[in-house]
């Protein structure tokens, strides 16, 4: 017995210890019998569970557990009774006050010494934590994968807030920083709903009193740090002025704690989230705060990646909008340009064509503006250029090489005929350069007007002229021949005077059908020139003599240099002197002297003709050279004459490469100069 | 001195009556042709010292009846003085091969003062042409 008593004594020692290991363990443990009543319930369990072992000794299991999880227990514990060990299995467990816990169990099978199994031994842990981790790394997990899930910056936005609302808080406000400006935006406010009248409120305190969301988040910004209010603080004198000012805004519309956290991208705080809670209940917890945090963290870069790419699509899309723009006004350019009726081209500084329109490439001979850009040489080869004179045109004379030799601006008739069917048309080049800032030509824009029907009908009217003036000289000639011969029979002195008057007013007749004939000429370019180097002042001899011997009330003055030999042909030079001196003693009625100076200026050989008549005004002098213009009102008393003269001898001397010009004050007679190149101009 | 001889086409009749008038006073035995058909056949006939030729015939083209005479070896050395009233008359005469041209209207002497000197340059080339 002693020794079965010292045996059992022993046993019971060792039964004493085991209980109270398992008595103070921190684990959860607790028995059945074979029937699921509870045997044994440790420290533990009356701790977390609130169930003393009066309370919960001989109960059955089902009592801790929730209806839809008994099943699972009873298969466990089967299994169990049959040998098995059942490691963890969940199932949550009621509290005393019927809280729920979620619990890992393992469970054992319970053997007497012979092998039986008599009931099971549970140990349980508590999962609160590790479930709260779980749910927080899939928490989080989800909102990276939701943010990350779209570039849409508004939709990233909603989804972060939906995301936070309500599951995490009752409200929240998002907001950014301008990086451009830094300023802090609104981006965003979200309570769940929009019927929210708390949301309501917070939005009109925001607009009317003070910004306060914004000063949550400015206060982080501030201070670069997060920030928890739970509870809300009360009044303290020690508080910043804003940050007391945010707190009483809060406390009023019944806030109960905010956390502001910043949005973090790429080590900057791009903006800030700030959750609300108005739940005493839902008062937020170190825990909330730290998950915010994390929230800000990944939520950062998401929106930050949203924002660059809506800044990159919207930048795209501007550029895609000015392109747009610039192709419909392009589209408008090129359907004008390509309409008109002139023909234009654009070449770059090469001379290569870059933009031709379908005017052009018809009148050149193309079927269409790509064949002329694609061949540029073609049309070169099928025309042959003229100018108004019909002398040959090289390409370096059309208007567009002379801008691009350094002209700016260059114009020109050129008369194109097809080297096949003899056709011939007339066109007005006008090229024009385009030039960059520094200076350099860049483009060089070419407007080709067909002025072949005006050219045609100035042809015409040429044509008329020397007709008429043909039919004219034809009588005169017999006019002047049988005068002649009458001159040849007469000769008694009155009757040779007779003859005079009448030679004289043939000649006047001769001279003015001439000067028409001259200034068909001219216009059409043919009148012609014999060039030769020949002496000047032999030319003024023989017009002074000429001119002096149809006056007597003016006395004609040579002066100048001796042996001034020029180029120039011979007739014109004198047409132009006669021209100029019988002007000379037309417009000094009251006679005097006339003066011809002539002398060496330069490459040139001046000619000055000075008269002290009735002089020119100045508004006259200007237009004197041209075409048919005669000074002086018409009703006033002037003097017969066409007023060609001066035209035409501004021709001939420009023709020459000279110069002529006017000077006179009115009523003090008149100074006309003009000047011939000394040798022929290379 | 043996009498020159000058032959004239020019189909207005005044004017060529006039030129008539004027050579024969000058002293030149004158031809005197209304229309230019027949002026090879004549030439050849006749041997002007020198042809005076207005250009523009009715019918016929001064400019064309002067190359063919200047084509044929009998007539090329007779000397032809072109006068017209045509505006371009001067460049034409030139091209044909004329030898001479004066405008219309012209002053008599002047008249006369081309057409001796074209007289007297056509000896002078035919020595020179014998002697080479």
């Amino acid at each position: 017995m002693k020794h079965a008593g010292r045996s059992f004594n022993k046993q019971e020692d060792e039964n004493r210890l085991l209980a109270s290991i398992i008595e103070s363990s921190d684990i959860i443990m607790y028995s059945l019998d074979k029937k699921g009543s509870i045997q044994t319930w440790n420290f533990a369990a009356e701790q977390l569970l609130g169930f003393t072992k009066s309370d919960i000794i001989g109960s059955n299991i089902k009592k801790l557990l929730r209806s839809e999880e008994k099943e699972d227990i009873a298969k466990s514990l089967k299994k169990v009774f049959q040998g098995e060990v059942v490691r963890s299995i969940e199932a949550v467990h009621y509290t005393k006050d019927k809280k729920m816990i979620p619990m890992g169990l393992k469970i054992s099978p319970i053997r007497v010494s012979e092998g039986s199994i008599i009931g099971a031994s549970i140990t349980a842990r508590d999962l609160r934590r590790e479930i709260n981790f779980r749910e927080k790394e899939q928490f989080l997990l989800k909102v990276s994968q939701s943010l990350n899930s779209s570039l849409d910056y508004n939709h990233t936005l909603t989804s972060l807030a939906k995301l936070l609302v309500p599951r995490f808080a009752d409200w929240c406000a998002i907001h950014t920083i301008q990086p451009e400006t830094n300023t802090i935006q609104l981006a965003l406010t979200y309570g769940g709903g929009s019927k929210d009248i708390w949301i309501h409120k917070w939005e009109e305190h925001q607009i009317k009193k003070a910004k306060y969301v914004e000063i949550g988040a400015d206060m982080l910004i501030k201070s670069k740090r997060s920030f928890m209010y739970s509870p809300l603080p009360g009044y303290s004198k020690n508080a910043h002025f804003q940050e007391q000012r945010y707190n009483k805004l809060t406390k009023k519309l019944g806030i109960t704690s905010v956390i502001v956290v910043p949005l973090l991208s790429r080590g900057t705080i791009i903006g800030t989230i700030t959750l609300v809670s108005k739940y005493k209940k839902k008062q937020f917890e170190k825990e909330d705060f730290e998950l915010a945090e994390e929230i800000g963290r990944r939520a950062g870069p998401a929106l930050d990646n949203a924002t660059l790419f809506e800044n990159a699509q919207k930048e795209i899309q501007e550029r895609k909008r000015i392109a747009n723009e610039l192709q419909k006004s392009r589209n408008q350019l090129r359907i004008i340009l390509e309409n008109i009726s002139d023909g234009i081209t654009v070449q770059d500084e090469n001379g290569k064509s870059i933009f031709v329109n379908d005017a052009i490439a018809k009148t050149s001979g193309y079927t269409s503006s790509k064949d002329m850009i694609e061949n540029p040489k073609d049309w070169e080869l099928r025309f042959t250029l003229y100018d108004e004179q019909g002398n040959v045109l090289t390409r370096e004379d059309i208007p567009t090489a002379r801008v691009r030799n350094g002209e700016r601006f260059a114009q020109r008739n050129v008369r194109y005929v097809d080297k096949k069917t003899g056709e011939s048309y007339w066109s007005h080049i006008k090229a024009q350069g385009v030039y960059e800032d520094s200076g350099k030509l860049q483009y060089i824009v070419t407007v080709v007007h067909d002025v072949t029907e005006m050219q045609e009908q100035e042809a015409r009217k040429d044509e008329f002229i020397s007709m008429a003036s043909h039919e004219l000289k034809t009588p005169l000639t017999s006019l002047v021949v049988y005068l002649h011969l009458l001159k040849l029979k007469i000769k008694d002195s009155e009757n040779n005077e007779l003859l005079s008057k009448i030679e004289r007013q043939t000649d006047k007749l001769n001279k003015l059908v001439t000067e028409l004939l001259d200034i068909s000429k001219i216009q059409s370019g043919r009148l012609d020139y014999t060039m030769e180097q020949f002496e000047l002042n032999e030319v003024v001899r023989d017009v002074t003599q000429v001119v002096q011997g149809i006056t007597s009330k003016h006395k004609i003055v040579v002066s100048g240099d001796r042996d001034l030999h020029v180029y120039g042909d011979k007739n014109r030079i004198n047409q132009v002197l006669t021209n100029l001196l019988i002007n000379a003693i037309k417009y000094s009625p009251e006679g005097g002297s006339i003066s011809v100076d002539t002398k060496k200026k330069g490459t040139f050989a001046q000619v000055k003709v000075t008269d002290h008549g009735i002089g020119i005004s100045i508004k006259d002098q200007q237009k004197i050279f041209e075409k048919l213009y005669q000074a002086g009102n018409p009703r006033e008393k002037t003097f017969p004459g066409l007023g060609i003269g001066l035209y035409i001898a501004s021709n001939i001397v420009k023709s020459h490469g000279g110069t002529i010009e006017v000077k006179s004050q009115k009523g003090k007679g008149a100074t006309f100069i003009f000047t011939v190149p000394l040798r022929k101009h290379v | 001195m043996k009498k020159k001889s000058i032959f004239i086409i020019d189909d207005d009749r005044d004017i060529l009556e006039a030129l008539d008038i004027y050579f024969h006073e000058v002293g030149f035995t004158v031809f005197s042709s209304e229309d230019g058909d027949r002026v090879m056949n004549e030439t050849k006939k006749i041997k002007p010292d020198v042809i005076l030729l207005d250009l523009l015939l009715s019918g016929n083209d001064g400019a064309d009846i002067t190359k063919e005479l200047k084509s044929d070896k009998e007539t090329k050395n007779v000397p032809i003085v072109i006068i017209s009233a045509h505006p371009n008359a001067k460049q034409r005469a030139k091209a044909c091969g004329a030898d001479d041209f004066l405008a219309k209207p012209f002053d008599l002497d002047e008249l006369l003062k081309k057409v001796e000197g074209c007289i007297k340059d056509t000896p002078a080339k035919e020595e020179l042409g014998l002697l080479s």
